[in-house]
């Protein structure tokens, strides 16, 4: 199996790699460039918790093939603290206490991230229809769901 | 996973040379979000995999004269936030805006659903009830072929290890069509289809019913036509009342389908009213909304091309 080169941007740097075409997206920013917020649910991009920002849309990590990135650009939690800072969305996760086990909150910052790229003023239906494709089996998601509005008003407010 | 040679065309002739030269065992992929989940479990094992993502001549949604074609790697998310498609073709709306997650309807293509043909399929429904026709292409020319032959015609209609579906078209809804679909499933999201209602009705100034499709997605290997019930709807008032008589034989039509799985046919024989009922109320008030509608306002609108 020849190897595939894939040049791609990463949390703001750019990057070429040579890989195995037969890695998924998931493993390749595990093991390969070091980022483990990314985390493995169901393996069938059902739950959410792989999610990664490809492009600037939420995407499902698990279900993609390492040379789907090539050209592209990447977010992933690691990408969101500047310099030790937290992004708003952190802070708010923190303060309205949305987060229990932790397991599902990268991809749902991810996808809360994605959502106020593309409309920094969301309504409530709208925030809930983002994280649709992120299940928690902690939170009941209500705590989840304020944190993303409060950090929303709060960029409003910058 | 098992391994495989990886291409990545960035133009459709690239890409049809590439599968003329792998047609021994080749798999295109669009977004991956059923290719790769069958590679994942060992159900299919491809030599060689070609993505299509990259190739932006695929990517587009064009509102002609009388046509609407949709590119095949366009995505579910691309589809949803189409405005004329979101206002004029409600149901072709409703069935992208729902499959899977925002993350599915990112990554997944219309054109994939279409080869994929899962029972589960939710824009295939809508796609039949519109009368769409597929665009296949080879280095060795092109077909046109309806979804309905498609599916129904046997192995010999289906998409050839060196064919690539370039776009499905159908015919531009006039003001006296109206489109509409709702997905019966578990969940709000993330949900698996149990019955998806697929209906578009012409009617003309008379308020009469000219031509009806109504298609029903998992209710049999591909979605079934309700042939009865678009028979009966043909020449007759558009209102509750009309739809509502259809009720018992959409139920009759779904008990021959999957009268031999018991798991099913009971929940499915009860759930096909409601779900339908659901989409023929949106088709009235379709109806009821189009006095203030403006044609001109939605003629040739264009989805930028894509470079991925």
């Amino acid at each position: 199996m020849k190897k595939i080169m894939i040049r791609f941007t990463l949390n703001g740097e750019k990057y070429e790699r040579e890989v195995f075409p037969n890695m998924r997206v998931l493993d390749f920013l595990r093991n390969e460039m070091g980022m483990r917020s990314v985390k493995e649910g169901c393996s069938e991009g059902e739950c959410g918790a792989c999610t990664v920002i490809y492009n600037g849309r939420a995407v499902t990590s698990c279900t993609m093939l390492a040379g789907q990135i090539d050209g592209g650009e990447i977010i992933t939690l690691e990408g969101l603290s500047n310099k030790g800072e937290l992004d708003v969305l952190q802070q708010s996760f923190m303060e309205e206490g949305a987060v229990q086990c932790g397991y599902c909150t990268p991809g749902m910052i991810l996808s809360a991230k994605a959502l106020l790229m593309h409309n920094p003023t969301p309504t409530h239906d709208e925030v809930r229809r983002a994280i649709s494709g992120n299940l928690c089996r902690c939170t009941g998601y209500v705590k989840i769901v304020k944190a993303i509005e409060m950090a929303s008003q709060k960029i409003a407010q910058e | 996973m098992k391994e495989f040679e990886y291409y990545n065309p960035k133009s459709v002739a690239e890409t049809l040379n590439i599968l003329e030269n792998t047609k021994n065992n080749n798999r295109i992929i669009a977004g991956g979000t059923d290719v790769l989940l069958m590679m994942n479990d060992g159900r299919i094992g491809p030599d060689h995999v070609i993505n299509i993502q990259g190739v932006g001549e695929l990517k587009y949604i064009v509102i002609e004269k009388s046509l609407v074609r949709i590119g095949a790697a366009s995505t579910f998310t691309d589809v949803e936030q189409n405005e004329y498609i979101k206002k004029k073709i409600k149901g072709l709306y409703e069935a992208c805006a729902h499959v899977g997650s925002p993350q599915i309807r990112n990554l997944g293509t219309v054109g994939g659903n279409v080869i994929n043909a899962s029972v589960a399929g939710d824009s295939i429904s809508v796609f039949l009830s519109l009368g769409a026709n597929l665009i296949i292409r080879s280095s060795k020319g092109k077909r046109k072929i309806s979804l309905r032959e498609y599916y129904n015609g046997g192995n010999q209609t289906r998409i050839q290890p060196d064919e690539l579906l370039t776009e499905i078209q159908f015919k531009k809804p006039d003001n006296g069509v109206a489109n509409a679909f709702f997905k019966l499933g578990k969940r709000n999201a993330l949900a698996i289809v149990d019955i998806g209602a697929a209906v578009t009705i012409c009617r003309n100034a008379e308020q009469t019913c000219t031509s009806a499709k109504i298609i029903g997605g998992a209710l049999s290997r591909y979605p079934l036509e309700f042939t009865k019930v678009q028979e009966y709807l043909i020449g007759k008032k558009i209102n509750r009342q009309t739809f509502a008589n259809t009720y018992e034989m959409l139920q009759e039509a779904v008990y021959e389908s999957i009268k031999d799985r018991p798991m099913e046919v009971y929940y499915k024989q009860e759930a096909v009213r409601g779900t339908f009922d659901v989409a023929f109320e949106d088709i009235l008030r379709q109806y009821e909304e189009r006095s203030d509608w403006n044609e001109e306002n939605y003629d040739s609108i264009y989805l930028e091309r894509r470079k991925v």
